[in-house]
């Protein structure tokens, strides 16, 4: 009976410490749990360039754009937090980590500016537009960057 | 004349009574991520809803007795109780998502935030429970949510390549991108929101508020058999303009301002007001369906006297659950908890309850002593065989997929 306890107590020690902040990881891991927040921002920016567009081809609202952008400023922000709560293994991953999050940190301000232009504020449709397509490029080379690391 | 209009009446509001923000969301997310490649589901679901509500409502119109008066007569107060307290939670479930749906949709239209929206829902939704005769409440609902045939249009309209998008979904293949245990899950959750409980309950309690006999089970069998799979063409439609607009972009849906825009480039403005309407009514009209399924079920186990047929006070504890139901949905939601999130996990929780109503309605529809000489025929039982076993696998691996994908992340 000790024996399987002490068992169990080990498994449960061992479940723990894997779950541990600063977990040994493979740069292959690093790269691939930075790829999920940098394809949900790409989403966000690809979406909130679509509902730009319709507005200024004047095929929406100005409520379904307000809309469509402040839900991609929640998604920017949950895919913010994920990076910014990656803990890095070494200085490789902590390069990818500034890198990942100023590019997110870009595209939120590229949304938030285009959202303002919505509502009849800040700039013109073609330097919103701009933004929005410079920030997409930016997330698309450091997850293509990444892609390679794993692989895929 | 009368009698056609009759019949095209019931066909046009199960069309247009067939989507709810389960569909609406889950077919988006699924066609953003996964193309045409899950249509299959729809179609395996459509075909599972129509078997269902064919026998609920051929229980319901032969006994002159809705479905959970009969499951705790058949399986008796202990294993019946278990089965409402899981089909009431997952109503429960369902309604919130719903009550959020409609938010949702009127926070597009105006601009203004959800929260501010739900009280205003749930109480117009008490007001039409409490006010309005039942056929009007189904047929109005119904006939308003014929508008999401807009997304229909829209996929017409995008042209896309007609190919590609057969291809997907005839040689189904999962993407490079996405894994098969993430497939399955959504695969499950596309089952779950084609074959919700609630349209089950509401079925065949609204034959009983509707006095249905066994003259008007031809009827009844043609509105589940035409309407419902007009509801699935809609589904897949959703699906469509997600595959063709989100897939080649890599933009994945995640809420229900993303659902809309294939349209608004598909159709403009107008076509946009039009889905807006639409997608307001299905959310409603469901919200409905989910309200009084919550009343019946309780009511109908209990013993309470039931029914929109019945004025409130003579059937005060239907109202009062119906009454708490739509407070508590409005609750949940005032936390500010995302609907969206809501509705993923109403619609994969529905597919693990399914097997709780599936069964006992088979067990009736078996039964001469209830159905006499209308139980199931040899093809029906093969059929609903086939279902079963879908059923309860889908019920089973529903949660460890759940798991082990993170809920499909």
């Amino acid at each position: 009976m000790q024996v399987v306890r002490a068992l169990l107590g080990l498994t449960a020690l061992a479940v723990v410490a894997g779950c541990a902040v600063g977990s040994p990881a493979t740069t292959v891991d690093e790269a691939r749990a930075l790829t999920a927040p940098l394809e949900q921002s790409s989403s966000a920016v690809g979406t909130a360039t679509l509902a730009t567009e319709l507005l200024g081809d004047d095929r929406t609202t100005a409520a379904v754009t307000d809309t469509a952008l402040l839900d991609q400023v929640h998604v920017l922000e949950e895919a913010a937090d994920a990076v910014a709560t990656f803990v890095p293994a070494d200085a490789t991953g902590a390069g990818w980590q500034a890198d990942a999050l100023t590019a997110v940190r870009d595209a939120q301000l590229a949304v938030a500016d285009a959202r303002g232009w919505a509502n009849g504020a800040g700039s013109d449709e073609a330097s919103v537009v701009a933004a929005l397509d410079a920030s997409a490029e930016t997330l698309e080379d450091l997850t293509a960057t990444l892609d390679e690391v794993t692989g895929q | 004349m009368k009698r056609l209009l009759g019949v095209a009446l019931g066909i046009l509001t199960a069309i247009g009574g067939f989507l709810d923000i389960g569909d609406l969301v889950t077919n988006a997310v699924v066609g953003s991520r996964f193309g045409l490649s899950l249509a299959w589901v729809v179609v395996v679901g459509v075909i599972g809803i129509c078997l269902f509500a064919s026998m609920s409502g051929r229980v319901a119109a032969v006994s002159g007795r809705a479905t959970f008066e009969i499951i705790r007569e058949r399986l008796g107060p202990r294993a019946a109780g278990a089965n409402l307290t899981a089909s009431f939670l997952i109503n429960l479930l369902t309604l919130t998502a719903e009550v959020g749906g409609i938010a949702l949709a009127l926070q597009l239209a105006s601009s203004v935030e959800p929260r501010l929206w739900i009280p205003v829902a749930a109480f117009a939704l008490w007001l039409v429970v409490w006010r309005t005769k039942f056929s009007t409440m189904e047929n109005v609902t119904g006939l308003v949510g014929l508008t999401l045939v807009v997304f229909a249009v829209a996929v017409f309209l995008l042209g896309p390549d007609w190919s590609e998008l057969a291809d997907q979904a005839l040689s189904p293949t999962v993407p490079a991108a996405e894994g098969h245990a993430v497939y399955w899950y959504y695969a499950i959750a596309l089952f779950g929101a084609a074959m919700t409980p609630y349209e089950v309950f509401f079925f065949s309690s609204g034959a009983v508020e509707e006095k249905w006999t066994v003259k008007d089970l031809a009827q009844s069998r043609l509105n589940v058999l035409v309407g419902f799979p007009f509801g699935g063409v809609l589904s897949v439609a959703i699906a469509a303009c997600a595959a063709i607009v989100f897939l080649p972009a890599g933009i994945e849906v995640s809420s229900l301002s993303q659902i809309v825009l294939p349209v608004a480039l598909a159709g403009g403005k107008l076509a946009l007001a039009v889905v807006i309407v639409g997608i307001v009514a299905a959310t409603f009209g469901a919200a409905l369906e989910t309200s009084l399924s919550s009343g019946y079920t309780l009511a109908q186990f209990m013993g309470w006297s039931w029914g929109k047929f019945r004025r409130p006070a003579q059937a005060a504890r239907f109202h009062l659950t119906m009454i708490v139901c739509i407070l508590v949905a409005g609750a949940v939601l005032m936390t500010s908890v995302d609907p969206i999130k809501i509705t993923e996990f109403s619609v994969v929780f529905s597919a693990i309850a399914l097997p709780l109503t599936y069964l006992p309605i088979l067990l009736v529809a078996n039964d001469p002593e209830y159905m006499g000489e209308h139980v199931n025929g040899k093809v029906t039982n093969a059929l609903a065989l086939v279902y079963l076993v879908i059923i309860v696998t889908a019920s089973v691996a529903a949660i460890p997929l759940m798991i082990a994908t993170g809920a499909g992340s």
